[in-house]
């Protein structure tokens, strides 16, 4: 049998089920842009990171990579630069049969 | 959830219209059938389309798109099998879902032959799966 030590917030981040995107921590976008391999493996383990400008002046918002929010934000970038109709107009086409 | 095709991208359209009318039909197949089986193609599983999720389906001549039992007839090329003998023409798709309107969109990034002259159907995905979220170019 094998036994491994599994130090206090290590084993907080394994066995925690309280729902909230762990690992996360406070980043500039130098220090994001200094250490993309280890934001992006942060995002991928469920994890978020809260953006601050340079200078520390302003909380710019949350990197994440949470399905429901990638999902609806692509969507929406979609419209919002006019290579997509409203979800509205969208379904009314597809009701009418004008999607492929 | 509803899902819903997007209508295709300008580009997308001239693909599909500079594939021959076989071939066109099959697409055509393909995409309809995505609104019944959104999951019907594999991720891509290198590169940025893999890091966006993005889907392709493989297609061949001999396709029946509108079976909808059994497995894909194209499928994947076998492990033994000549890597010139799989199906060539690839359909390269985006699911995305808004939870909260309760709608599944599908946009097709691209529809040609993959591995072919460059920038080939995954380039082309690639590029456009940017371009379709970005302002300007």
């Amino acid at each position: 049998m094998n036994a491994y030590l599994v130090r206090g917030a290590g084993y907080h981040r394994i066995m925690s089920d309280d729902g909230l995107p762990h690992p996360s921590e406070a980043l500039t976008l130098s220090e994001i842009a200094g250490q993309v391999d280890r934001v992006i493996a942060m995002l991928q383990q469920g994890g978020a990171i809260i953006v601050y400008s340079d200078d520390q002046q302003h909380e710019i918002g949350v990197l994440t990579r949470d399905r429901r929010l990638l999902d609806e934000a692509s969507i929406a970038a979609m419209i919002d630069t006019g290579h997509l109709p409203p979800l509205a107009e969208l379904i009314a086409m597809d009701d009418r049969g004008e999607t492929p | 959830m509803r899902t819903v095709i997007a209508p295709l991208l300008p580009e997308v359209e001239a693909e599909l219209l500079a594939l021959d009318a076989r071939l066109q039909q099959l697409a055509r197949g393909y995409v309809r059938r995505l609104a019944l089986e959104p999951y019907l193609g594999p991720t891509a599983r290198r590169g940025a389309l893999a890091t966006m999720g993005v889907r392709r389906i493989y297609f061949g001549r001999g396709d029946q798109p509108g079976q909808l039992l059994g497995r894909l007839k194209s499928g994947a090329r076998q492990g033994h099998a000549d890597p010139a003998s799989g199906p060539r023409w690839r359909i390269v798709y985006l699911v995305r879902e808004a939870t909260r309107s309760d709608v599944r969109l599908i946009v097709i990034l691209a529809i040609g032959e993959a591995h072919s002259r460059p920038p080939d159907v995954y380039e082309r995905a690639t590029r456009r799966a940017l371009k379709i979220r970005r302002s300007s170019p």
